[in-house]
């Protein structure tokens, strides 16, 4: 599944770039994040629970900030899952200045496996949405700098 | 000759009690929730299994944690492929080489190859337990590429699922009879079909599938409760595969929420029962989850028809047809690949085509192996012609209803040998179709549909007719056309009837019901036969391999049972009969001839003061048998077996020709539909379900089965979808998203019966059930009626999204969406 969107951060690309390679930064922006480890390279691992149409799923994402392009481009990907679901990502940040800020021009291509896959189908596309929007105002905030 | 019948016959109370409509025995339990089904059943020491499945469609298993979930405490032990590859053999395969070299076991062992296949067992004191320790095992995967459509999996460049093979085909044949080349190079018309797609669904049982096994540390024996359909089927794959003898394994059911052939294939997880059981040295117990059924039960088959073309003259004959089909096998062959001949029983379905070629390819796919679902095989085939008469029909600017009745075998016709030598036993189709319009009104209805689509309002009308064939008992000789080397012919059926010490009734059955009221109907036919009242008359419920007769084919399937279960049952009677009828002479010293049994007692020509009850019979038999001169007493057991064996011989392998099956019931539907333009909605206006099953033992119960099918093919044709995404995940995993036909689906039927007796079953019935997915047919007739030519309804799965799409097409100028119509 590939999607994709634009959000506009009231920060420069150099700030907002810097905030979304921060791995623990990122993984912190994780919606109903519990846990973020960061390791060496940019690489962090989140157990998170995010909310499908069922509740919320519990979740351990391996991520990977795999491109660096200061303060044009950032590619992050990841896997994971959990028992009988995993997941697999690659999310691609686009930022150029605009207004005063950073528009942020998000790609991301999902691999849903599982039951969950079905479970979420008729709002994965609405559930993707929020959740990259989620994380780019949270690495926006005051409160994440 | 043909009768037409009311839908309910009068109630009486004396005999013949065959064709009576009596209230069914089973419900008594059943509907007072007295009902046995296995997961009611508990051994003593019982552990709970639950399965570790793969989330992907594709993947190598890297390695296989179990530690986490054994350091839970209550949980007992842990079974994991590479265990279960030294713990026992791969399964038998049906098929011969390429299919033939699959390895499969109980448990995936190196690699994943569909969404569901399980990697682990988990065996804990209880099922949440359990449940919440599966998610603690760890397993690594590689994903791999999936290939999710048949067709692509033929293609050498696809990605394989068995190395073993090489490639994804597992089986190809071609069917071939009469001359289609010579048919479509002198036809006066050739109409040609790119592509139809039959979808893939299921039969979604009230009762999932479920067992408890016990491997007995002490004795070795297998003790199997479960709701496996054909148990007897299960010991052959499973003996071999377990290294166990078949005389170890013992097979038990009572009651069964719904079988529809699937349940035929629960064997592998059985299997992976069996040896959790024997390494845990306990009884384990599983009940699969809707998710799980939904996943890795068995998905009925999913056909895709390429380069349709037929043969018609100007006068509306309709010489033949040529067609590639790919059938989708899903991951592994569960009694495929049978499949690809089992279509072949009904190779013209209800016409008289002289010409007819099938080149069949059935390919290994990343979904959920398919397995035998009502209509097995069958009602994809059937519903490609039903598309191909309509399509000629409409294309051609024939009368669909004239040119059904013009290509139909007619009744004059019967017996009717297809051109592969199959037997049509009996029936009036044209009478049939007669009757399913006027009950519909066809005339009126459309007229009505002028006005409605000539109004334009945003509504249009579509009339449509669906004719099938319900073929019914096998010849298991069929097997030899896709594997020469199997040893199988013939069918049989196994029953038992006794007298037992009291002058009790009893009949034992080998055919594992799950539902299909057994109990009613033999008590119906054996009362007949024995004198008494069918409340007489204990029918044994469900199967016990140690109580219950049979034969390897044993179990109910292939709307067989009104034919070899009864069968059986009627040759077991009437031995029985014959040794109470001689009991009864030597007891009233009078001729065999001369006695009457009538009101459970034996008398000398109906005289009430020279008479013996059937505890007298018994007595003699069982407990005063000094008094019985030897040749009597040699000669009577009250203990009588029966094996009903159909007459069939080997059909040949290399022709392809033979009598695959015995008897053919028939359906005969219409319907009328209306779509609303803006959605593309599709709203069932009336419907009509004619049906010949031959003599029908108790209307009720036919009645009963119709329903069942209709609403299961209505179910079909506008919700039920098994749909894989190109990740190879299942997107109809539950219950929210599959959707089976409810009471608000399913308008009020309108049912009615002709009775052609067969003349090849024993009672002239003919088997029932299945229903030959006549409301997929009908359903896609009448949205083609309602659609018009320019647009084609090429798949079975009609939703609102997809009549809305080809409402779009029309809108834009249709095109007739791959249809070709070439006239001489």
């Amino acid at each position: 599944m590939n999607f994709e969107g634009t959000e506009h951060l009231d920060l420069s690309p150099a700030e907002a770039w810097a905030r979304l390679s921060d791995p623990r930064a990122l993984g912190e922006a994780l919606p109903a994040v519990e846990e973020v480890e960061v390791g060496g390279d940019g690489n962090f691992e989140a157990t998170f629970r995010p909310t499908t149409g069922l509740g919320s799923t519990p979740m351990s994402v391996a991520f990977e900030v795999a491109e660096r392009d200061e303060p044009s481009r950032l590619v992050v990907t990841g896997h994971g899952g959990a028992a009988e679901y995993a997941v697999r990502l690659r999310a691609a940040f686009e930022l150029t200045e605009a207004g005063g800020g950073t528009d942020v021009r998000w790609t991301l291509e999902l691999h849903l496996h599982g039951v969950l896959r079905s479970l979420t189908q008729r709002v994965i596309e609405q559930l993707a949405h929020q959740q990259v929007a989620a994380v780019l105002a949270s690495a926006a905030a005051p409160a994440n700098v | 000759m043909s009768s037409q019948t009311e839908t309910t016959a009068p109630k009486t109370t004396t005999q013949p009690w065959t064709g009576q409509d009596l209230p069914r025995k089973e419900d008594k339990r059943l509907l007072a929730g007295q009902g046995q089904f296995v997961d009611d059943v508990w051994m003593h020491r019982q552990g709970y299994a639950h399965f570790v499945r793969s989330p992907y469609g594709h993947a190598r298993v890297v390695s296989v944690d179990v530690g986490p979930a054994l350091a839970m405490p209550g949980v007992y032990t842990a079974l994991t492929g590479a265990e279960v590859a030294e713990m026992c053999d791969p399964f038998f395969q049906i098929a011969p080489e390429p299919g033939g070299k699959i390895e499969e076991y109980p448990l995936a062992v190196d690699k994943v190859r569909y969404q569901g296949d399980a990697v682990a067992l988990v065996l804990a004191e209880t099922r949440e337990l359990a449940r919440d320790a599966a998610e603690r095992v760890v397993v690594s995967y590689e994903p791999l590429d999936v290939v999710v459509d048949a067709v692509e999996a033929a293609d050498p460049t696809s990605p394989v699922l068995h190395e073993e093979i090489g490639h994804n085909v597992a089986w190809q044949g071609e069917y071939s009879y009469g001359d289609i080349d010579w048919a479509l190079e002198n036809a006066d018309h050739v109409v040609k079909v790119d592509r139809l797609h039959f979808h893939r669904f299921s039969s979604t049982p009230l009762e999932t599938f479920g067992a408890v096994v016990n491997w007995d540390p002490g004795t070795d024996m297998i003790e199997i409760r479960s709701n496996n359909q054909m148990p007897i089927f299960g010991t052959m794959m499973l003996s071999p595969t377990l290294r166990a003898g078949a005389d170890q394994m013992s097979w038990y059911s009572q009651d069964i929420g719904g079988g529809f052939g699937i349940k035929i294939a629960s064997y592998p997880q059985v299997g992976a029962l069996a040896l959790l059981s024997r390494k845990a040295g306990r009884p384990v117990k599983w009940s699969e989850t809707r998710s799980e059924h939904m996943l890795s039960s068995g998905h009925g088959s999913e056909r895709t028809f390429l380069d349709l073309e037929a043969a018609v003259q100007a006068d509306g004959t309709i010489l033949g047809f040529r067609v590639r089909a790919f059938d989708d096998a899903g991951a592994y062959l569960h009694y495929e690949p049978l499949g690809a001949v089992i279509w072949a029983q009904v190779l013209t379905s209800c016409y008289r085509f002289k010409h007819v070629t099938v080149d069949y390819t059935e390919t290994l796919t990343n979904k959920c192996p398919t397995c035998p679902n009502r209509g097995y095989s069958r009602l994809q085939h059937m519903w490609m012609i039903e598309r191909l008469v309509d399509t000629v029909a409409q294309q051609l600017d024939f009368d669909p209803v004239e040119l059904r009745k013009k290509n139909y075998v007619q009744p004059e016709d019967y017996p009717y040998e297809t051109p592969n030598k199959c037997v049509y036993d009996s029936g009036d189709l044209p009478q049939e179709l007669d009757l399913a319009l006027e009950k519909l009104g066809y005339e009126e209805w459309r007229k009505k549909q002028a006005e409605v689509n000539a109004a334009d309002n945003g509504k249009r009308i579509g009339i449509g007719i669906g004719s099938t064939l319900d073929s019914g008992t096998n010849n298991f000789g069929q097997a030899q056309i896709v594997n020469p080397e199997l040893p199988f012919s013939g069918n049989g059926e196994a029953a038992i009837a006794k007298l037992d010490v009291y002058g009790e009734l009893a009949v034992y059955l080998g055919t594992t019901p799950q539902g299909q009221s057994h109990e009613t109907t033999t008590a119906q036919v054996v009362a007949d036969i024995l004198g008494c009242d069918p409340g007489m008359v204990r029918v044994y419920a469900g199967f016990n391999k140690e109580q219950s007769t049979y034969v390897g084919f044993s179990g109910t399937y292939a709307s067989q049972f009104a034919v070899t279960g009864i069968g059986a049952a009627i040759g077991a009677a009437e031995k029985l009969r014959g040794e109470i009828v001689a009991l009864a002479a030597f007891a009233l010293q009078c001729e065999e001839s001369e006695i009457e049994l009538a009101n459970g007692v034996a008398s000398y020509q109906g005289d009430e003061e020279r008479a013996i009850p059937m505890i007298g019979i018994a007595n003699l038999c069982y407990s005063n048998v000094a008094a019985l001169p030897d040749e009597l007493a040699d000669r009577v057991s009250l203990n009588c077996r029966y094996v009903y064996r159909p007459p069939f011989e080997p059909p040949d392998p290399v022709t392809k020709t033979g009598s695959l099956t015995l008897t053919y019931a028939n359906q005969i539907h219409a319907a009328v539909v209306e779509i609303d333009e803006e959605t593309g909605k599709v709203e069932i206006l009336d419907y009509v379900a004619m049906d010949d099953c031959g003599s029908r033992i108790n209307p009720g119960v036919v009645e009963g089965q119709v329903h069942g099918a209709t609403a299961h093919g209505i179910g079909a044709a506008l919700h039920e979808s098994l749909d894989y995404d190109e990740d190879g995940n299942l997107l109809q995993a539950t219950f929210w998203d599959y959707h089976p036909a409810t009471a608000l689906d399913v308008p009020r039927l309108k049912t009615g019966h002709v009775e052609s007796p067969s003349p090849f079953s024993k009672n002239g019935a003919k088997g029932m059930g299945e229903g030959g997915g006549a409301p997929l047919g009908t359903i896609g007739s009448a949205i083609q009626d309602a659609l018009g030519k320019e647009v084609l309804v090429n798949d079975t799965h009609n939703t609102a999204e997809r009549v809305y799409e080809l409402l779009e097409q029309l809108r834009n100028g249709g095109g007739k969406r791959g249809v070709e119509v070439t006239s001489r």
